[in-house]
């Protein structure tokens, strides 16, 4: 398995998935899943 | 060293863990084999009013330093690597001796494997990242605890 290392924020967002029930096991598509959310939840730049 | 982080954490502002029933303190057992890290760990937990039940400094430690305070430990922090051992293996032991106990690893090593294996395989409460801050340390306590309703609220905010 990779040796990547994971950030705290990301680890978060896996504790929420896990805890909420939503993912129940680590899958391959699941750090590609928390990417995309961590991408959405940015706020945006250059908007007032 | 030792003064320099013990200045650190206690001109730092902490808030309580608050208390079991009958006005106890929640016990905390730390598995961490750096005796500065330990202290810190260790000195953050009394200022937010827990107690330090015991520590292991290996994996060779942690059952007969476990043992004798098993039942009344709530929390167990844990360090991945202790010398040139991984402790995740040890994890379903501890879990067998104090199955009350919620654990909480501490590491500086968030591999995916390591996070996989923790989070899904044995299904660990929590993983605090090192060097952690201020905030990540308090929230990861209060979360395991029940102490905080606000867990993790800032993480899905801009999408709600």
């Amino acid at each position: 398995m990779s040796s990547k290392m994971l950030d705290q924020k990301t680890i978060n967002i896996l504790l929420k998935l896990r805890d909420s029930g939503q993912v129940v096991a680590a899958g391959d598509d699941l750090l590609k899943v928390v990417s995309m959310i961590k991408k959405e939840s940015a706020p945006e730049k250059g908007k007032d | 060293m030792r003064q320099q982080t013990k200045v650190i954490v206690h001109n730092t502002s902490w808030f309580s863990l608050g208390q079991k029933a009958k006005g106890k303190p929640f016990q905390f057992f730390v598995i961490e084999d750096m005796f500065e890290l330990r202290q810190i760990v260790q000195d953050a937990i009394v200022m937010m009013d827990g107690a330090i039940a015991g520590y292991a400094e290996s994996c060779d430690e942690i059952i007969h330093k476990l043992k004798p305070v098993k039942s009344i430990v709530d929390v167990i922090t844990m360090d991945i690597n202790l010398g040139k051992m991984n402790s995740l293996s040890m994890i379903p032991v501890i879990k067998e001796m104090a199955p009350q106990a919620k654990i909480v690893i501490v590491s500086a090593n968030p591999t995916e494997s390591n996070v996989k294996r923790a989070l899904f395989e044995l299904n660990v409460h929590h993983f605090l990242v090192k060097p952690f801050s201020h905030e990540d340390f308090c929230e990861t306590f209060a979360h395991v605890l029940g102490t905080n309703t606000g867990y993790l609220a800032d993480v899905f905010r801009a999408t709600e």
